[in-house]
């Protein structure tokens, strides 16, 4: 190969340059900055390949299934589901993830409805869409949970046709957890025979189980499935995610997959190697206890945001046991600076890893001084 | 001619906004149709181009949908769209999708899709008061 250009040497140092910058002044987004991998860099020299099910054999050896195994064991516990009846993967985020719990859901349910709050993500609507699915929205209440009142009248219409719930672990914009306890009351008081729930728990997904009185969210509490980000808390250069399901459930889809041929129970084929590896480093290195600790510094930094906005005249709030503090939608300059992500009147900060007090100070003066501009 | 329903609060600039967001995209407006509701408007146009015209709207911000939906306005209170769902069920029409563009004034603004096949029957089921 030929050396690079001076050209092309310059636009990737102004690209690095680029991410230095952005990188400092990320509030709006649920990533983790704060993580340091160099330690498994080095296999990043090799042309790893996690193709296929990782609790299947593959003749490509280049792989890192076992560890990939050990992952979706270590976050099948964390969600509350015995290891040994877990099946799951290393995604590519949570959007992979939602989508093959409801392709899930839709095999062992081919007439379901698919029931989502208004502050679903938007990549839900992509996911029915794709995977062509029935869906019906529900009202959010002004907390972002789902409206239950709304939920069990929509559901008492089509009582004969199966549920297929998608609840909310931690909305986007307001950290929301829909009640899964309540979303199954509802469904017995319905006497609903037929009914699959899937948790998109993104970001909530790997913090409730780190807290004192954590909203009900796994699947002890009646999920089928569940997926949640790698790249949010933990952090990772590549997003990346697990999905979880019953082994039970996924046999029975492996027997419809069986009549095309394939026993590749994953939706991609190859699948990259290294984000399972970094998955499998952060969790060796941090365990319960160092997640534990990173959570509980995320919720005293979010309860701080939420005073100092108060304490400033600016209304600010946020969900219990979440780290999303919403606040009025600020100056075009604040939002692109602090690259928030605003929707409607408000925006929110998320009080990730690498966001300090300080950081939190700086976009609050900020606020008030474009608030002096404007008023 | 297929229309675009565009939910925007009734706000100076607003309409501007859009009529400069469609020319920016190369799109001709060909009709425009605006209902004032409370705080809230609904602005109904036809274009040239359908789909860069959503896309420029959907890139500015607003909420649009064409009418390939079928657009209701029912009161805000739970089980309202049920009841909606339950005179399509009971003639025998599936929903595709119910999608909430908007909640205001006690009023929420539905986007309903059934089969094309049901689509003349659907409609026939909307009341006048809940057609947007």
């Amino acid at each position: 190969m030929k050396e690079l250009t001076s050209e092309a040497r310059a636009r990737l140092d102004a690209l690095w340059e680029t991410y230095e910058e952005a990188s400092a002044c990320a509030l709006g987004y649920p990533v983790n900055f704060d993580f340091d991998y160099d330690e498994i860099l080095p296999f990043l020299q090799f042309n790893a390949n996690n193709v296929g099910d990782p609790f299947h054999g593959t003749n490509y050896r280049v792989n890192s299934h076992e560890f990939e195994r050990e992952v979706v064991g270590n976050f099948a516990s964390l969600m509350r589901l015995d290891p040994d009846d877990a099946w799951g993967y290393v995604t590519t985020g949570g959007t992979e993830g939602n989508m093959y719990g409801l392709y899930m859901a839709r095999e062992l349910h081919p007439q379901g409805v698919v029931y989502f709050s208004q502050d679903t993500h938007y990549s839900i609507l992509k996911i029915m869409q794709v995977l062509n699915m029935r869906n019906i929205m529900i009202k959010s209440l002004d907390n972002g949970e789902i409206d239950y009142e709304d939920l069990y009248e929509t559901i008492r219409i089509n009582r004969d046709v199966p549920v297929i719930m998608m609840a909310n672990i931690g909305t986007t914009m307001k950290g929301a957890v829909d009640d899964l306890r309540k979303v199954r009351q509802i469904l017995d008081d319905l006497a609903i025979r037929q009914s699959y729930i899937h948790s998109d728990a993104a970001l909530s997904g790997m913090i409730l189980p780190f807290v004192a009185g954590a909203q009900p969210y796994g699947f002890d509490e009646g999920a089928d499935s569940l997926a949640v980000s790698g790249h949010k808390l933990i952090g990772s250069p590549i997003p990346c995610g697990v999905v979880l399901t019953r082994k039970e459930y996924v046999a029975r889809i492996s027997r419809s997959v069986e009549y095309v041929g394939v026993m590749d129970t994953t939706i991609p084929g190859s699948r990259n190697a290294w984000t399972p590896l970094v998955l499998w480093y952060a969790l060796e290195r941090l365990g319960v206890e160092g997640l534990t600790d990173v959570v509980a510094e995320m919720l005293s930094v979010a309860e701080y945001a939420v005073q100092r906005f108060n304490d400033s005249g600016i209304p600010a709030w946020r969900n219990r046991n979440s780290v999303t503090v919403v606040f009025p939608r600020p100056d075009p300059a604040v939002v692109s600076k602090w690259q928030l992500a605003p929707y409607r009147d408000i925006a929110h900060l998320i009080a990730m890893p690498h966001v300090t007090r300080q950081l939190v100070d700086q976009l609050v003066d900020e606020c008030l001084v474009t608030d002096q501009i404007a008023g | 001619m297929e229309r675009i329903v565009i939910m925007a609060r009734d706000e100076v600039g607003v309409l501007a906004d859009i009529t400069n967001t469609l020319a920016q995209a190369s799109v001709n407006l060909e009709s425009i149709n605006t209902q004032v509701d409370g705080e809230h408007g609904t602005i109904i146009i036809s274009t040239d181009d359908t789909d860069r015209a959503l896309t420029a709207l959907a890139d500015a911000g607003y909420s649009a949908v064409t009418d390939d939906a079928l657009l209701v306005r029912l009161k805000d209170e739970a089980g309202a769209l049920a009841r909606v769902a339950q005179r399509f069920s009971e003639a025998g029409i599936n929903i595709r999708s119910a999608h909430i563009l908007d909640r205001k004034d006690g009023f929420a603004t539905i986007a309903l899709s059934t089969s094309p096949e049901d689509r003349p029957r659907a409609e026939s089921l909307i009341s006048p008061e809940e057609r947007v």
